[in-house]
C-alpha cells in the first residue's frame, strides 16, 4: 500500500506541454479520480506513475521513493488500458499469471522471490474466481465479450498485489448499462482490496459517483481536487463550474452594485441580489453562475426569458430559456406543470446558490 | 383505387449466371494464354519426345518422367536449389526481422533509414548482381578473397550467389516486417512492460507471436523466391564453376533445344509439384502455431 506524490511534475512532448508544474499528493487506499477533457494531461499524469512516460522536470513518488527513471517492473504497480491491451495469442489464465511469471514476490511476509507454478496457479484461480472469470480461463481473449475482456484486464492487475492500481478510462469501450454495473463492482473491488486506485476518465459520472477525491485538470494544468461534492459544491474556477454537473452550470456576464441591503449583479437590466458572503466588490465585473436545480421558473423572478424547449426526462425537466441572448437550463421535478414553448416566463435564481467568478481571471469569488 | 401495377425485371437464374460467366471471361482468357495452356505444353513437352530428326514425337509417357525425376542432373539441381533455400530464407528472415525491429522506434530521423533499408526492393537483380560482382568477383572485388563466400571455388560459389539473393530480398522482408510491427498496438507492448517482461522475453513471447502471421507469409514468399532462384546464378556465374550453382530453374531454362526440351519439362513439373507441396506443408504445420488475432 503507498501514496503517489507529484512533485513540480512537467511533462514536454516537444513543443508541446502536456503537463504543466503537476503538485498532486494522491493518498494511501485512496480512490483519486484524473478528471478531464481529452488532451488534458491526465493521461500522462497517469503513465507518468507507471513509468511508461519519464517527467521533464519534478519527481514522483510512490510512497517515499522517489521513482524517476525507474523500470516499470520495479514499480510494483498495475495498469488497466483503455483497450485492454491483453495478449490476444494467450489464453485467459496465461494473460491472468503473466505479471507473475518473472517477477519475484514476497509470499507471506518473506523475502521477494520467484513463484512457483503451483503458487502461481493459486493466484490466477483466486483473481479469476473474485471476478467470476473462472469458466473462461481456458479461451483466449478473441472469444469473450467486451465486458469480460475488461474483467480479464482487472484480474491481470490485481493478480500481483499492487502497491498502486492505475487505470486508464477502463469502461470507455463498455456499453451503458456495462458501464453503470462494472462502475459499481470497481469500487466493490477498490472497498476489498485496500489499495490505492488512481483512475482516469473525461466522464464526469464515473467521477462523481466512483472517488473519494476528485483531481480536475485542463491543458496540463490542476485545476481543482476535493471530493466530488466539495467540487461540485463550490468550483475553484469557471472551467470546475462549467465541467462538473450535467446539465452544466448556467453562467451569464454581470456587474456588481450595490443594492438594498447588500450587493446585487446586474444581468442586462435585471437586478439579482447575491449572497452576503459573495467576496465581490462594487463595479467588478463578474460572471454568475447558478446551477439547473437553482434556477426556478417563478412569477417573481428578475429574469425575463422565453422558453425555448422543455426536455422532459421522467423524473425532471429540463426547461431551456433564452435570457438576453443565453440560453439557460432549468432543472425542476417532473410533478410541477411544464411551462408552454414559446411563453415569456420569469426565472428566480436562488441566491443562497449562487456562484461568482472574477471575469478576468475565471477565478471562484468567496 | 387500384394500386399502380409495378414493373419489375426479374433476372432468371439462367441469365444470372450467364452474366456472371461473362464477367469472368477476361480473367480466363489471362489465365488461359499465360497459366493454362503454358502448363498444358509443359505436360505434352514431358510426355512426348521427338524422334532423333525432329519430324514427328513419339509418346514417351510417365516412363519419362520417373526417368528425369529420378536422374543425376535432377536431384543434383535439386540438392543445389535445396542448399540455396537453406543459405537465403533463414538468414534473410532474421537479417530482415533484426532490420525491422531496430527500426521500427520513435526517433527523429527513423525514417531515413527506413528508407535506406527499403531500397532494395527498388533495386533490380540485375543491378544487385553487378553491386556483388563487384564486391565478391575473386579478380576485381573487394571481398573476392574471402574463401567463405568466393565464386571461385566450387565449394563456395553458391553462399557467394545466396549473398547477392540476401541482400536484395532483404528490402522486402524489412518493409513487410516493419508493417506487422506498427500494426502491433503500443498499448499490448506497454503492458508486458508494466507486467515485468525484459525485452527479450517481450520480442518472444509477444512480438513475434503477434506478427506470427507476417512472418508465415514471408517464410512462404521466401521459399518460392529460393526455389525460383535463377538470376543471380545466370548473372553471376553461369552455373559454375564445375556446375556448381546449377539450381534447378537454371538447369530447366538450359534444356531449351529440341532434343532436351522433354528433360527440362519435367524438372519444371517437379520443380512445381515441389513447390506445391512445400507450401502446403508450411501452411499446415504452421498454421497451427500461428496466431491471427481475433
Amino acid at each position: 500500500m503507498a501514496g503517489v506524490t507529484f512533485q513540480g511534475v512537467t511533462k514536454r512532448f516537444g513543443e508541446t506541454t502536456a503537463v504543466d508544474a503537476l503538485d498532486l499528493e494522491i493518498f494511501d487506499r485512496e480512490f483519486l479520480v484524473l478528471l478531464g477533457p481529452s488532451g488534458c494531461g491526465k493521461s500522462t499524469a497517469l503513465r507518468m506513475i507507471a513509468g511508461l512516460d519519464e517527467p521533464t522536470e519534478g519527481t514522483i513518488r510512490i510512497g517515499d521513493e522517489v521513482v524517476n527513471g525507474v523500470d516499470p517492473r520495479d514499480r510494483d504497480i498495475a495498469m488497466v488500458f483503455q483497450s485492454y491491451a491483453l495478449y490476444p495469442h494467450m489464453t485467459v489464465f496465461k494473460n491472468i499469471e503473466a505479471p507473475l511469471v518473472t517477477r519475484p514476490m514476497s509470499v507471506d511476509g518473506g523475502p521477494p522471490r520467484k513463484l512457483t507454478k503451483e503458487e502461481r496457479q493459486v493466484r490466477v484461480k483466486e483473481a479469476a474466481a473474485t471476478l467470476g472469470l473462472e469458466p473462461y480461463l481456458d479461451r483466449k481473449p478473441g472469444a469473450l465479450s467486451g465486458g469480460q475482456r475488461q474483467r480479464v484486464a482487472l484480474a491481470r492487475a490485481i493478480v500481483r498485489r499492487p502497491r498502486v492500481f492505475l487505470m486508464d478510462e477502463p469502461l470507455s469501450n463498455l456499453d451503458a448499462k456495462l458501464r453503470t454495473q462494472t462502475r459499481v463492482e470497481l469500487v466493490d473491488l477498490w472497498r476489498r482490496l485496500e489499495t490505492t486506485f488512481v483512475y482516469v476518465t473525461h466522464d464526469q459520472v464515473e467521477a462523481m459517483t466512483m472517488a473519494t477525491r476528485v483531481a480536475i485538470i485542463a491543458e496540463g494544468r490542476l485545476q481543482q481536487v476535493g471530493r466530488p461534492q466539495d467540487v461540485y459544491e463550490h468550483p475553484a474556477n469557471l472551467f470546475v463550474a462549467r465541467f462538473i454537473g450535467s446539465p452544466p452550470m448556467n453562467t451569464f456576464d454581470a456587474v456588481v452594485r450595490p443594492g438594498d441591503g447588500g450587493l446585487v449583479a446586474k444581468v442586462g437590466g435585471a437586478l439579482v441580489p447575491l449572497p452576503a458572503d459573495a467576496g465581490a466588490v462594487v463595479d467588478q465585473e463578474v460572471v454568475v453562475g447558478a446551477r439547473p436545480e437553482h434556477l426556478e421558473v417563478h412569477p417573481d423572478g428578475q429574469l425575463d426569458g422565453i422558453v425555448r424547449t422543455v426536455e422532459v426526462l421522467g423524473h425532471e425537466l429540463h426547461v431551456i430559456c433564452e435570457v438576453a441572448g443565453h440560453l439557460l437550463i432549468v432543472r425542476q421535478p417532473s410533478d410541477r406543470p411544464a411551462p408552454t414553448v414559446g411563453a415569456s416566463v420569469r426565472l428566480r435564481p436562488d441566491p443562497a446558490h449562487l456562484h461568482l467568478f472574477d471575469a478576468a481571471t475565471g477565478e471562484r469569488l468567496g | 383505387m387500384t394500386a399502380p401495377a409495378v414493373r419489375t425485371r426479374r433476372t432468371s437464374p439462367a441469365r444470372e449466371a450467364l452474366l456472371g460467366y461473362s464477367l469472368l471471361v477476361p480473367a480466363f482468357v489471362v489465365l488461359g494464354v499465360f497459366a493454362y495452356y503454358p502448363l498444358y505444353r509443359l505436360v505434352h513437352y514431358a510426355l512426348y519426345r521427338p524422334n532423333r530428326f525432329a519430324t514427328r514425337e513419339v509418346y514417351v509417357g510417365p516412363s519419362n518422367i520417373s526417368d528425369v525425376l529420378g536422374g543425376d542432373e535432377f536431384l543434383d539441381g535439386l540438392w543445389i536449389t535445396v542448399k540455396y533455400v537453406l543459405y537465403t530464407v533463414p538468414t534473410g528472415l532474421v537479417l530482415g526481422l533484426l532490420l525491422a525491429l531496430a527500426a521500427h522506434r520513435h526517433l527523429r530521423g527513423i525514417k531515413v533509414y527506413q528508407a535506406i533499408f527499403s531500397s532494395t526492393v527498388a533495386t533490380s537483380v540485375a543491378v544487385a548482381a553487378i553491386v556483388f560482382f563487384g564486391l565478391v568477383n575473386p579478380e576485381i572485388g573487394k571481398f573476392g578473397d574471402v574463401e567463405f563466400i568466393s565464386l571461385a571455388r566450387a565449394e563456395s560459389a553458391l553462399r557467394g550467389v545466396a549473398l547477392t539473393s540476401i541482400w536484395q530480398n532483404i528490402g522486402l522482408t524489412f518493409v513487410i516486417v516493419l508493417a506487422g510491427l506498427q500494426a502491433v498496438p503500443d498499448a499490448v507492448i506497454e503492458a508486458a512492460r508494466v507486467d515485468g517482461f525484459g525485452p527479450v522475453r517481450r520480442l518472444f513471447r509477444v512480438t513475434l507471436p503477434l506478427i506470427s502471421p507476417t512472418l508465415l507469409f514471408l517464410v512462404v514468399i521466401l521459399l518460392i523466391f529460393g526455389f525460383q532462384a535463377f538470376a543471380p546464378m545466370e548473372l553471376l556465374t553461369n552455373g559454375g564453376p564445375a556446375r556448381s550453382t546449377e539450381t534447378l530453374v537454371f538447369k530447366i531454362f538450359r534444356r531449351q533445344g529440341p532434343a532436351q526440351i522433354s528433360e527440362g519439362a519435367v524438372m519444371a513439373l517437379g520443380l512445381f509439384g515441389l513447390t506445391f507441396l512445400v507450401t502446403l506443408l508450411q501452411l499446415t504445420l504452421l498454421n497451427r502455431r500461428v496466431h491471427y488475432g481475433d
